[in-house]
């Protein structure tokens, strides 16, 4: 199938999956027992505002009206306001997404630049020390949670390497190597499981690209290894890592909400735990909500990425 | 293609013993395997017969708090801030996660076994349904799902179990599906279906014990990641119920006293990696003892 | 005579594995001319396709390869470095395998994996270094107007694809098979080869195209005056395209010559095996003759005729190592082939069997064992010529039909 189609079918299928996100959310709160409403403002209410909101939840109204009026109310981006706070939960999020979104960035960046290469090196040296030593740490690194390699990063780092905070998050607006230092340690604790995913996965595609034909029709053309490797190699081994590495993103967003606890870092993570804690559930639903719609835009971008290295995509298939 | 598919060696009360043999196989030549095997044994053993083993009650207050482990006296690894001894503790926290782990990579399997079997055998509307139904569910992390069920239902083992192996329905659905896709091509089922056996016999008696070696392995690496899918909610506050051990719990429990009394969290983490590590070897060795070719590696 | 273009004389090749030493090419000898084709036959597992990769030295440190001589246009192939070897493989000396799905790259336009041949074999002028590649591949891609594109798209035309700058930009799935395997020779022509090595390359795909390809590969040799080493099992090929043809059976030659030769006048008892297998129209036997038995275990291979275990006419010397008989015109080479019977002092009745072995006959084997081990710098003596042979050199014809079933023999 053409590019056009594909792209398409990504897309409808990503508004499913909103739409189901959407629907467990809405199923979820009204299971909770007690009046909607009064779960949305908090029990110190005045009962004006709550009928105001009752109204325009449509309480008393049949349940699949309730849910388009919740629909509509969400695509006008209102996701109500904080119990605790009485913010705006839209606007609470957006303050707080930044460092999250640093850690989550910075740490799948890491994972990567680590990783694939390795990966490779691997491959060309399998059963060599390079290979031994490389899968050994991989395989600790998909064996450890990522709050725990927190916890032990901050041990034996955070309190030996003065210069490395272990506590809090210094925005990027207060310098670049400050906001640095304070995701460093985070970022490589979030960044480790999945690199040692990445890393296992980059050395079996590529294991099994360097048995293929065309490698050693490149061999055969007189190109040398690093071109074969790189040029011709390369490529084919990232199709299959692209496809999974979108996959595996929820043990990035597990890692990152564990371990801005962990780091004590004012996230969406921080936010979400402590509105649970809380029973703060305008901030529940409006996190849950805003996280998964990250997750599935990330997941576009991956597709995106897929169509733009395999050429069986974009060129539907010939005769 | 076909030695995997031949039945014709060794099947005892319906068990396929030539798995077995493959695996021994591997595990006498691989030490990676070995380490694997001996680890998962432990931990087992050590879950299974924590009543017996664990020298105190690990509810039981009665030790001075926050005691460093000394491998000698009373508690070897240590107390916790309310004088629980950390060893019995920590081994009746193997039980919980261990219960947890298998519990939730089991509802994945059987769901996950059944719509991938009943997808890959009927095809066709049924088939489409089904997978795109799964798919729909496919990249929504678990933690989601998790934190909804805490929302509505609170902390326990159960919530865990379902938001865990949730995710893991997909998996299984696919592997099966793809497994009985490529059975069905194979003339032997054609055979069976013309003497006559109806769909349910085909299923379980030809199709089946086929893809019993992919779903063996997914199965344990997935016993992996839910053991630590369920050690992070639990240290998060969003698992099993406070009072109950798990190694997660445990783990979060010793958040607030990181600087004084640094065990009480990396211990459990450490025998955490140690048992998710063990398992992922196991899991490595099976692998290759089946053959399975790697649709999702971890 | 002019020297040979290609001169492989004695290549043994043979890979350690866990139960020993597998020899998959055995002492094997024999020379292609400038423009010609050059065919090797043999079942699956003869050791041709490693015939092959030997030349090229693209065995990597599997196997060990060695020979009194592999030389190429003079230079000896196996004394060259790696550096060395690289600018020949893909320039002078190219190669196509079987299956064009698998044998070019998915990800790569046509043009381009026929553009870097160019560039790294012509006198193109653009920077072929390992940034320069990359930089091409990932940053900026290939550009359209430079020459190497060019030439890409100028061979597209010669070796008939249609619309050949709108293909150069496709990729190989967007081919049908027979495109595919004209883009493969586009991509050995493109080095300006003297020898092409083509490991069966119609063996993928189907009959209709085969011929097509098969044509393909004639004109281009005929117009460009290129040699082919043409690897394949099937005999129908090679009466269709070869000027001469080796017969190849478990890692040995067995009868060397002209194609017609051969498939006329066969001598070794393997050939007229193999010739007899294949079904004719006109027969009206009922059972396909087949050879009986299996082929030998390569690995820790004992020495002698390979073949001896499954031949009719096997005798006493067969135990003894192969040595090359000339049959007809003598001297010229013309027609070589490895087995005892033809031995100018061994008795062969009407039936092709073999009679008394006398003491004459083993002295002459003896003689030309002496003779191949000192080499092929040591001054031998005048080649004896098979037709002095007692029983006047009339060979029989291909040996009458058998009449068993038995396993089948792919050839």
């Amino acid at each position: 199938m053409g590019l056009k189609q594909y792209l398409l079918k990504r897309l409808l299928h990503s508004v499913f999956v909103m739409f189901f996100v959407v629907t467990v959310v809405f199923a979820a709160v009204r299971s909770i027992p007690g009046d909607p409403a009064r779960l949305m403002l908090g029990g110190d209410v005045d009962t004006e505002t709550l009928q105001a909101l009752r109204t325009e939840l449509g309480l008393n109204q049949p349940l699949y009206i309730q849910y388009l009026r919740w629909l509509r109310r969400l695509l006008s981006g209102n996701l109500g306001e904080s119990i605790r706070t009485g913010e705006p939960v839209l606007g609470s999020l957006v303050q707080v997404a930044g460092p999250t979104v640093s850690i989550a960035a910075l740490g799948m960046v890491i994972a990567l630049v680590v990783a694939i290469p390795t990966g490779i090196l691997s491959s060309v040296r399998r059963y060599e020390v390079e290979d031994y030593l490389s899968t050994a740490v991989a395989f600790f690194g998909i064996s450890m949670p990522a709050f725990w390699i927190g916890i032990v990063l901050i041990l034996l780092i955070g309190v030996n390497v003065e210069a490395i905070p272990t506590f809090g998050y210094t925005p990027l607006g207060e310098g670049v190597w400050p906001w640095f230092k304070s995701i460093l340690l985070p970022a490589f604790a979030v960044g480790f499981p999945y690199g040692g995913i990445l890393m296992r996965m980059m050395r079996s595609s590529m294991l099994e690209v360097l048995n293929e034909d065309y490698m050693r029709t490149a061999r055969a053309k007189g190109l040398s290894s690093n071109l074969v490797l790189f040029k011709h190699g390369l490529q084919n081994a990232l199709i299959p890592v692209v496809t999974l590495a979108g996959i595996f993103l929820a043990v990035v967003l597990g890692g990152v909400v564990a371990v801005e606890i962990v780091f004590g870092i004012r996230g969406l993570g921080r936010l979400l735990i402590g509105s649970i804690n809380r029973r703060d559930f305008p901030v529940i639903q409006g996190t849950v909500l805003v996280i998964a719609f990250v997750f599935v835009l990330a997941n576009i971008v991956i597709d995106l990425l897929y169509t733009m290295i395999n050429p069986r995509i974009k060129y539907g298939g010939g005769e | 293609m076909s030695s995997r598919f031949d039945t014709t060696n060794g099947r005892i009360f319906g068990l396929r013993t030539d798995l077995i043999e493959q695996f021994a196989d591997t595990v006498r030549r691989d030490l990676k395997a070995k380490i694997g095997v001996v680890i998962v044994t432990l931990f087992v053993l050590a879950a299974v017969f924590a009543p017996e083993l664990a020298p105190h009650d690990p509810m039981a207050q009665d030790f001075a708090p926050l005691q460093a482990p000394a491998l000698s006296g009373e508690a070897p690894l240590g107390t916790d801030s309310f004088g629980r001894d950390l060893l019995s503790r920590l081994m009746f926290g193997a039980r919980v996660s261990l219960g947890v782990g298998l519990g939730a990579v089991l509802f994945g399997s059987i769901l996950g076994v059944l719509i991938g079997l009943v997808s890959g055998f009927y095809g066709g509307r049924v088939d489409d349904v089904l997978m795109r139904s799964v798919d729909v569910m496919w990249a929504f992390p678990w933690l989601l799902i998790a934190i909804m069920l805490v929302a509505i239902f609170g902390q326990g083992v159960w919530n865990v179990v379902v938001a865990v192996g949730f995710a893991y329905i997909d998996d299984f659905a696919r592997i099966t599906r793809g497994e009985v896709l490529s059975i069905r091509e194979e003339e032997y089922m054609l055979a069976a279906e013309s003497v006559g056996l109806s769909d349910m016999e085909v299923i379980f008696e030809e199709v089946l014990p086929n893809t019993v070696a992919p779903i063996i392995v997914q199965f344990t690496v997935l016993v992996a990641r839910a053991m630590l899918a369920e050690a992070t909610l639990s240290f998060l506050g969003l698992g099993v119920k406070p009072s109950t051990p798990t190694w997660g719990s445990l783990l979060g429990q010793g958040r607030d006293f990181i600087t004084q009394a640094w065990w009480i969290s990396i211990i459990p983490g450490l025998l955490i990696m140690i048992t998710v590590l063990g398992i992922n070897l196991f899991g490595d060795a099976l692998r290759d003892a089946f053959d399975v070719r790697e649709v999702d590696t971890e | 005579m002019t020297d040979p273009l290609l001169d492989v004389r004695g290549l043994k090749t043979s890979f350690e594995t866990g139960q020993g030493t597998l020899t998959a090419v055995d002492g094997i000898s024999f020379n292609i001319e400038s423009g010609e084709v050059f065919g090797v036959v043999g079942e699956s597992g003869s050791g041709k396709s490693v015939t092959a990769l030997s030349v090229m030295r693209l065995l990597d440190d599997a196997g060990t390869v060695e020979a009194d001589a592999v030389r190429f246009d003079g230079t000896d192939l196996l004394s060259l470095t790696e550096s060395e070897m690289r600018s020949i493989r893909g320039g002078e000396i190219s190669m196509i395998f079987q299956d064009p799905m698998t044998s070019l790259n998915p990800v790569m336009t046509i043009g381009e994996q026929i553009a870097e041949v160019v560039r790294h074999h012509g006198d193109a002028g653009e920077r072929t270094g390992f940034w320069s590649e990359m930089t091409r591949k990932y940053v900026t891609g290939t550009s359209t107007d430079s020459h190497s594109w060019q030439r890409a798209v100028e061979l597209l035309e010669t070796v008939g694809i249609p619309e050949p700058e709108k293909r150069a930009t496709e990729y190989p799935h967007q081919l049908s098979g027979g495109m595919r395997q004209r883009v493969v020779i586009a991509q050995a022509l493109a080095g300006d080869p003297s020898l092409i090595i083509a490991d069966e390359p119609t063996t993928a795909l189907d009959v209709s195209i085969e011929a097509q390809i098969l044509n393909e590969l004639l004109e281009l040799s005929d117009e460009f005056g290129i040699s082919v080493l043409l690897i394949t099992h099937d005999l129908g090929v090679v009466r269709e395209t070869c000027d001469r043809v080796a017969v190849m059976y478990a890692s040995e030659f067995m009868e060397t010559g002209h194609v017609d030769d051969i498939f006329e006048d066969p001598h070794h008892p393997y050939t007229e095996g193999l010739l007899a297998s294949i079904p004719r129209i006109d027969d009206d036997r009922e059972w396909l003759s087949v050879i009986e038995g299996t082929v030998p275990d390569l690995i820790d291979k004992p020495s002698g005729c390979p073949f001896r275990d499954r031949c009719e006419y096997a005798f006493e010397l067969c135990d003894r190592p192969l040595v090359e008989y000339e049959v007809d015109a003598p001297g010229t080479e013309s027609h070589i082939v490895r087995c005892h019977r033809e031995n100018e002092h061994v008795p062969v009745d009407e039936s092709g069997h073999v009679g008394e072995v006398t003491d004459e006959a083993v002295a002459a084997l003896e003689r030309r064992l002496d003779v191949e081990a000192r080499g092929p710098d040591a001054p031998t003596a005048a080649p004896v010529d098979a037709s002095a042979r007692t029983d006047g050199g009339d060979r029989l014809g291909p040996a009458e039909a058998d009449a068993d079933g038995g396993d089948g023999d792919e050839y």
